[in-house]
């Protein structure tokens, strides 16, 4: 009983002291797994919601609309890793010499990113014009 | 008695120790005043060389005639290159002074290109998160301190000498805001003047002074003015605005003129943000000593294009015994003010590839016939959102009286999108939609360099360029234009015919602003080349080939054979 009493301590503790990390780094609580999608990413209304979001990102200025040609690179056409795009979006990108992406980890939440993700994956099938 | 004598010499030391401490104020004036007033032709000792923003050296060594013998001197490159160099360099004596991307800052001997130090801010990780990032456009110097913003929303002072830290303050919550310091300060008298990043964002924007010598807040101006009829609903607590380029400033009226951002969203879906929106896409004359709004004229009410008025200079100009200022306005518009008062005198088109409006009244300064994009159906618009010029700045030689400046025939589809602000657990972008780059009707998009009479706007001569030129432009007393385009190539023009005289492939793009200075007599124009910039994200989709473009950051500096 005692172990049992130590064992849930310890763990509200460390449950606080992981929220407590996430918090202060600005960081958005997942809600889901964020290991994989929470809807498949086929959905066209998830296609659709990310679309919306992706384009409320001014994708103008970097890959522009729909994912056609840009400074940054274009999205039509191509293949993806849905996996790679999460994590691209995610964190972001430093390392390029044209200019950098920004993580938007503070900015979007985990479902929201698959969402945007659902919609880059939609663009493999279309035409690069 | 001793013990007195003792204590007495002590505190004779100490208080020396302060006063040598205390840079020399020359007499009648405020600290650091004489290396900022336009007094030293050798010298560009801020962002537009000097308080009237003309970006004019006096300097005539290397002249019409002679430029064509013009050399490279040296090469200094700041080792970051991406969003390529944007900054506009400062010499004072014989040192030259430059900010590079992700805040790199750099001492220089300028005859030689020798390192003398480097600063590199270990900057907050948030900075991966933004927008606005990692370029920046100047530094400021002053009471023997080099000043920049830096991309997490401090402002440091480097002892000019050493580049140690002086003083640094956290002015922005940059974690929460997602906004920064990406413009060169102003330093006017006691104190360090710059805006922030916040046009995009669901933030209000404001204008800071800190004191120079601590970095203690002197003043703030908030740029969302707190009023229900000029912001419906709660719209001004995401109102945008801010200042991110930097102003001009009068000592004689002793009033900062600050050009401010858009109102956030960028695009009004209907109803976002009622009424006018003040002080948005406006030109505030500010108190230099308290920060408080003089005057002020809202070129856009209520902004439905992102067409702000944050861009850098307001030039400072006196004719026919009249104090004016003239603006330059996102919307390709120029705006001449009486500067003591804020009366419009004049407005007129940089650009002819305008449908935003039909016109702007020169008297009144109404937008005549607005075509708002709004929900529903994508609309075209002219200008782009780029602008009919970006914030790259133009150059008035006092000499010709003519001001030379940059213009974009650009246009843009719009697409308006309802969109929520975002504020935690920080700011998101809220741009209320999307835009793509068109050409205008019946021809290709271009750019043109201009030579113009500032205040009537009558042009001398032009010249094109197939892609729009983002680069600032220099105007000497040796009867040049020096001007950097997209495709990597520097330009010397004859001042008064636009004659091309001497060019230079530097390898890159040009964002940033080239200078002239004299180190031991010898005349040099350094010129940074680098191309990067959100803008240039809208190139290609009128010229793909931008989208190759090299990328590059180097500072050349150039002087004769």
């Amino acid at each position: 009983m005692r172990a049992l009493v130590v064992v849930m301590v310890v763990a509200v503790v460390v449950g606080f002291a992981v929220e407590g990390v996430v918090r202060a780094q600005g960081m958005r609580q997942p809600s889901v797994d964020v290991s994989k999608p929470p809807f498949p990413l086929d959905d066209p209304d998830a296609i659709a919601e990310g679309g919306r979001r992706f384009s409320a990102s001014c994708t103008g200025y970097c890959h522009g609309r729909e994912g056609r040609v840009a400074r940054a690179p274009k999205l039509r056409g191509k293949t993806y890793d849905p996996y790679f795009v999460y994590a691209r979006i995610e964190n972001g990108f430093q390392g390029g010499q044209v200019g950098p992406m920004p993580a938007f980890r503070t900015m979007l939440a985990p479902e929201e990113i698959w969402k945007i993700v659902a919609y880059v994956m939609s663009l493999s099938s279309k035409p690069d014009d | 008695m001793r013990k007195w004598r003792s204590l007495g010499l002590a505190t004779f030391l100490s208080v020396m120790v302060v006063l040598l401490a205390i840079p020399p104020l020359a007499s009648g004036q405020a600290p650091g005043m004489s290396r900022l007033q336009n007094d030293d032709p050798n010298n560009w000792p801020m962002y537009h060389r000097s308080y009237d923003a003309f970006r004019f050296s006096p300097l005539s060594q290397i002249n019409r005639d002679n430029v064509k013998n013009l050399t490279v001197a040296w090469v200094h490159q700041p080792g970051a290159l991406v969003q390529g160099l944007e900054a506009t360099p400062l010499v004072v004596d014989g040192v030259m002074y430059y900010i590079a991307s992700y805040n790199r800052v750099f001492a220089l001997d300028a005859a030689t290109g020798k390192e003398l130090w480097h600063f590199y801010p270990k900057l907050d990780p948030v900075v991966n998160t933004l927008f606005f990032q990692p370029y920046n456009r100047g530094l400021a110097i002053g009471q023997g301190r080099v000043y920049f913003g830096s991309l997490d929303g401090r402002v440091f002072a480097l002892d000019q000498k050493t580049g140690k830290v002086a003083w640094e303050k956290q002015v922005l919550d940059t974690k929460k805001c997602s906004c920064n310091f990406t413009g060169a300060p102003l330093v006017v008298k006691d104190k360090v003047i710059l805006g922030q990043t916040s046009g995009e964002l669901p933030i209000q924007g404001k204008i800071y002074a800190l004191m120079a010598a601590s970095g203690e807040k002197a003043w703030e101006f908030n740029t969302i003015k707190e009023d229900p009829k000029s912001w419906g609903g709660d719209s001004a607590k995401f109102g945008g605005g801010g200042g991110w380029m930097t102003g001009s400033f009068d000592p004689a009226l002793n009033l900062v003129y600050w050009g401010t951002a858009n109102p956030a969203p960028d695009y009004d879906w209907g109803g976002a943000r009622p009424g006018d929106n003040l002080y948005t896409s406006s030109v505030l004359a500010l108190d230099a000593d308290s920060g408080q709004l003089k005057w002020h004229f809202q070129e856009i009410p209520h902004d439905d294009w992102d067409y702000d008025s944050g861009l850098g200079e307001s030039l400072v100009l006196d004719r026919d015994g009249k104090k004016l200022l003239v603006h330059q306005n996102k919307s390709g518009f120029v705006f001449v003010y009486d500067r003591t008062n804020g009366k419009l005198q004049n407005v007129w088109p940089m650009t002819h590839t305008f449908n935003f409006v039909k016109s702007i009244d020169p008297k009144t300064g109404e937008l005549v016939g607005r075509k708002s994009p709004r929900l529903g159906k994508p609309e075209f618009i002219c200008p782009w959102i780029a602008g009919g010029r970006s914030w790259n700045s133009g150059s008035y030689n006092p000499k010709t009286k003519l001001w030379y400046n940059t213009a974009m025939e650009v246009c843009e589809e719009v697409t308006v999108e309802k969109q929520t602000p975002q504020t935690e657990p920080a700011a998101g972008l809220f741009f209320g939609g999307d835009q793509v780059a068109k050409h205008p009707p019946g021809g290709e998009a271009y750019g043109h360099l201009d030579a113009r009479d500032p205040v009537t706007g009558d042009r001398k001569w032009s010249i094109n360029f197939k892609y729009p030129p983002i680069g600032s432009v220099l105007s000497t007393g040796g009867g040049l234009v020096i001007h950097g385009d997209v495709e990597g190539m520097v330009h010397a023009y004859d001042a008064e015919t636009g004659e091309n005289l001497w060019n230079f492939r530097t390898g890159c793009g040009h964002r940033g602003g080239p200078i002239s200075y004299s180190v031991n007599g010898k005349q040099y124009i350094a010129v940074p080349s680098g191309l990067g910039s959100l803008v240039l994200g809208l190139y290609p989709a009128l010229w793909p080939e931008v989208e190759d473009f090299p990328a590059g950051s180097a500072m050349f500096v150039f002087t004769l054979k």
